[in-house]
């Protein structure tokens, strides 16, 4: 039998399991749609096959992960249990039926119409995880620097989706006369730049000294960088909101990139710290996805000070692939096993011998998935940056393919692994 | 039967933090261990305030001390001062981590 509150406090595997598995089958499609992206990136900003691409990237990969990891490690960060598994049910099956939604009706011209009717069911699948989350944190006395960024990125979400919504209801039913691109900006920069970004910020500070045993840092880096990024972020989507000057806009990212760099000064000093030496596929898509976020940044004050489009693409792919998916990937070799394991094994300890998590993971596959990801990564900036939509796009976009695919398998691995298989 | 600390200290080291791959005697998690007659206390961390296998590792470090020969009962106190660091483990895992 299991200790009572383990099982009270943390969610049952089958919910965790629900939104990882499906978040892995999005970015798979994800990365197929990328493919075919090579005509969007050379042209106009928003396509409809663009927005759909983006929605199965970061709707169907990077939410549904995120949301799947938030019922994993609210408890665990709060000390608390959610406030109701059964929403988060309710919000999976929401979500998912209000996105494939909005991605057919993105994908095909005869059901543009999907897209305002599946916006707001994911709208309102997305309010009801608000709602949890916010109805967990009004059962603490008090609230730690990780939460304080999960409370605050949450409420990000809660604002940019209801703009979304707006747009979504516009373009389907024209319910609102609304400069659509300046919405979509500001709904893009409160969906990624608050909830996005805030919530790694946040369960960076618990995962990254977790797995790296990492003590005695100071952590004052990222208290300065909550409230910098939250006017950064605030100031970006109300300039973008209103369509102020270039001048407001640039003060606004320039405050949030501030607080970017002291997340990342943060790290790099917890990583500094750290008594776990080896040098797993964990801690290289780590590292990677942190470099990847300096040059993001660095390519994204560049495209603002030149004014050039092309760096400020080259820096989101870096920001969106290089940190974000290297970021998720190397903790989900982290959590699913453990995942898995706490499911599967741990009515074993005691009586006979269960594994160690790392021997859930295959390594060799993970060091091959990660080494042809940078190389993915680093080409198709390149490409992005310089214009360079040939040949050159559709290899890295292809490796990328592959090395998504060998994800996949470790995933698959993870799920069946056998205790004689290794032990 | 007379409980001793190297017989409970026996029973805990049979506990394996599956992340590190390390029993929690070795790594330095075990602050005390009282023993009244019957009845153990054992005063112990983890690694990281957070850790999801917090329950578990308290459940299994229960069940390994009431294993051991004498013991009825045995309560385990989490405590987060002093605050774990690597000075704390032993000279095996301060070598196999780095």
């Amino acid at each position: 039998m299991k200790v009572s509150l383990a099982t009270e406090m943390a969610p049952p595997f089958g919910l965790v399991a629900h939104f990882f598995i499906t978040g892995i089958v999005f970015l798979l499609l994800s990365a197929i749609s990328f493919i075919f992206l090579v005509e969007d990136f050379s042209g106009y900003f928003i396509s409809l096959h663009f927005a759909a691409f983006a929605h199965l990237y970061l709707l169907g990969f990077v939410m549904m992960i995120i949301f799947g990891a938030m019922y994993q490690l609210l408890p665990v960060v709060l000390e608390a249990p959610i406030f109701s598994k059964d929403f988060a049910y309710v919000q999976f099956y929401l979500y998912l039926i209000g996105l494939v939604m909005m991605i057919g009706g993105f994908t095909f011209d005869n059901y543009f119409l999907f897209v305002p009717y599946g916006g707001v069911i994911t709208y309102l699948s997305i309010i009801i995880f608000c709602m949890n989350v916010f109805l967990t944190f009004k059962r603490l006395d008090t609230i730690n620097i990780v939460g304080k960024y999960l409370l605050v990125a949450t409420a990000f979400l809660a604002l940019s989706v209801t703009l979304g919504l707006i747009v979504g209801l516009s373009l389907g039913h024209g319910l609102f006369e609304i400069s659509v691109n300046a919405w979509v900006q500001a709904h893009m920069i409160g969906a990624l730049g608050g909830f996005v970004m805030m919530i790694v910020m946040g369960v960076s500070m618990v995962l990254i000294p977790m797995f790296s045993l990492s003590h005695g840092f100071n952590d004052r880096w990222i208290r300065i960088a909550l409230p910098l990024h939250t006017v950064g972020i605030l100031s970006a989507m109300l300039s973008f909101l209103f369509e102020l000057s270039w001048l407001y806009k640039s003060i606004a990212l320039g405050v949030t990139i501030s607080s970017i760099v002291l997340y990342i000064i943060q790290m790099f000093l917890i990583l500094k710290y750290r008594v776990r030496k080896q040098n797993d596929y964990w801690i290289k898509n780590s590292v990677f996805a942190l470099l990847a976020l300096v040059l993001s940044m660095g390519l994204i004050a560049l495209s603002i000070v030149t004014d050039n489009t092309s760096f400020s693409f080259a820096g989101g792919f870096l920001l969106l692939f290089g940190f974000i998916l290297c970021f998720i990937v190397g903790h989900i070799y982290k959590i699913l096993p453990f995942l898995v394991w706490y499911d599967k094994f741990s009515p074993l300890v005691g009586k006979q011998k269960v594994p160690l998590l790392h021997q859930m993971v295959h390594t060799k596959i993970a060091d091959i998935q990660t080494f042809s990801l940078v190389i993915a990564i680093g080409g198709l900036t390149l490409a992005i940056a310089f214009n360079l939509f040939g040949k050159a796009f559709l290899i890295g976009s292809l490796l990328m393919l592959v090395s998504i695919c060998l994800v996949i398998y470790n995933i698959g691995y993870i799920f069946i692994f056998k205790i004689k298989d290794e032990i | 039967m007379i409980v001793t600390q190297e017989a409970v200290y026996a029973g805990i080291s049979t506990v394996i933090d599956p992340e590190v791959g390390f029993d929690i005697v070795s790594l330095g998690l075990i602050y005390n261990v009282i023993i009244e007659e019957a009845n153990v206390h054992v005063k112990m961390t983890l690694s990281t305030r957070g850790c999801p296998l917090h329950e578990l590792i308290k459940q299994w470090t229960k069940e390994a001390v009431e294993k051991v020969k004498g013991v009825q009962n045995c309560e385990i106190e989490i405590v987060w001062e002093p605050a774990w660091n690597i000075t704390m483990a032993s000279e095996s895992v301060k070598k196999a981590l780095s």
